[in-house]
């Protein structure tokens, strides 16, 4: 609960201090743009290129630096508390679901214009009604991707033995930790030479990321089981974390707004909103991550999310390619509009609707996580 | 204590992401008697409602619920 409302707090001041906001899909289209160049493709006359601005490398860009900072921040809290292990799924078939899933969650949050990094921390609070499109939207791909997470021939069949079994080794050599000290010092002695060398937006960038990477790997901040979690197993308290966030960012920034009279960042709400949220909703699950949540699982040596992260960079650039060569704009897009809840319903309006719809979503959470139990409870009786 | 009895059932669920292990967890315990104990090897750091948070690697024995 407590790390995602500093998450949400920590992502508000990022917004206003490097004029970007925390988001890390855009980035990975950037990166995957970055690598086309390399490879002889002209992508400057693609329009979602000019539209998020492909200029200089991911190392000269602040939001570069958000994505850099977060895995590094991950990987060094995974190190402090000395539990980096490399995993290896023993079910082959995760690293095409995590590829796959990765591709589609990648392409349907760039569809969206952000993944839930921008619609639930960014977009809830700046009261741009995308987000609520997304929100909405991204439950329904989840709970298909539940649904086909439960099949057989997607989760597969464990080794499931008779008597007891032996687990691993403790290892006793502690030599973790001592590398994460290491990293975080020449990591930071990097932040303090940003700063000296006048790239400011560039050292805020990599200290927000790295903030962000501590937040998300020490919370286990997983937006794919806040929603996913719910229709399989009923377990809530992600989503109520995440709903709590959501509403006391709101606040923060109904205040900032209003005091500084600031204008909110809105993006287009259209039906591309509604198509890339339920893709991504769908494609997380598939995944077993979203793309925040994909980043601290690489970091803790999961090697199922090494498809996940190339996955993500591949449907965000085909989406990129897509907007303007294969004519998504035109369909899906164009007949949106900048909808903000200030501008339509006052600020009063927007401040009490937002948090209505926060209380809305966390009653049908509670609801949901009851009305699971009480099945389990009916199927354990009748067996 | 019920810990220390032998387990009837392993599953080794190291290497496997969330929400796997739970999922295979549930199911196991669902083809099993009262009674019995199952033994669940996870180096996942999932949250899971039913096993408590502990560092990989980790057993689990979990006695049947019902």
């Amino acid at each position: 609960m407590l790390c995602s409302s500093s998450l949400a707090c920590s992502a508000h001041c990022t917004s206003g201090l490097t004029s970007t906001v925390w988001a890390v899909t855009g980035e990975f289209t950037r990166l995957g743009g970055e690598i086309l160049q390399v490879f002889g493709v002209d992508v400057s006359g693609w329009e979602y290129y000019q539209m998020v601005k492909l200029d200089g490398s991911t190392w000269t860009r602040p939001d570069g630096w958000i994505v850099w900072g977060m895995f590094i921040g991950a990987l060094m809290m995974v190190l402090l508390s000395n539990s980096f292990k490399v995993r290896l799924p023993q079910q082959k078939r995760r690293y095409v679901q995590g590829f796959v899933g990765g591709i589609i969650a990648g392409f349907g949050a760039r569809l969206a214009l952000g993944c839930n990094l921008a619609a639930f921390f960014t977009g809830v609070p700046q009261f741009s009604f995308h987000s609520w499109i997304f929100i909405v939207a991204t439950g329904i791909g989840t709970f298909f991707g539940a649904k086909l997470t439960k099949m057989r021939w997607w989760k597969g069949k464990p080794s499931l033995a008779r008597g007891a079994g032996k687990p691993s080794v403790a290892k006793t050599r502690v030599i973790q930790p001592y590398v994460g000290g290491a990293i975080a010092l020449v990591y930071m002695g990097f932040v303090v030479y940003l700063f000296s060398t006048g790239q400011k937006l560039l050292g805020l960038g990599a200290l927000f990321g790295l903030a962000f990477g501590v937040l998300i790997e020490r919370g286990q901040i997983c937006f794919t089981s806040a929603f996913r979690d719910l229709f399989l197993v009923g377990r809530s308290l992600m989503t109520k974390a995440i709903i709590i966030g959501m509403a006391a960012s709101s606040v923060i920034t109904f205040v900032v707004i209003s005091v500084y009279d600031m204008t909110p960042i809105t993006q287009i709400a259209a039906l591309s909103t509604l198509v890339g949220g339920v893709l991504f909703g769908l494609g997380i699950v598939m995944a077993s991550g979203c793309e925040t949540g994909m980043m601290y699982r690489l970091m803790e040596g999961q090697v199922l999310f090494l498809p996940v992260f190339a996955g993500n960079v591949i449907g965000a650039t085909v989406l990129a390619y897509g907007w303007d060569n294969l004519g998504i704009y035109d369909v899906l897009v164009q007949g949106g509009d900048k909808v903000n809840l200030i501008a339509t319903l006052g600020p009063a309006g927007a401040i009490l609707s937002t948090l209505a719809m926060l209380g809305i979503l966390y009653a049908l959470t509670v609801y949901r996580e009851k009305s699971y139990h009480r099945n389990f409870e009916l199927k354990r009786g009748i067996a | 204590m019920e810990a220390m009895k032998e387990a009837d059932f392993t599953l080794d669920l190291r290497g496997e992401s969330c929400p796997y292990p739970v999922i295979y967890t549930l199911e196991a315990l669902e083809g099993m008697n009262k009674g019995e104990l199952l033994q669940v090897i996870t180096d996942s750091r999932a949250r899971s409602g039913m096993c408590r948070k502990k560092p990989s690697p980790t057993v689990i024995p979990l006695p049947r619920i019902r």
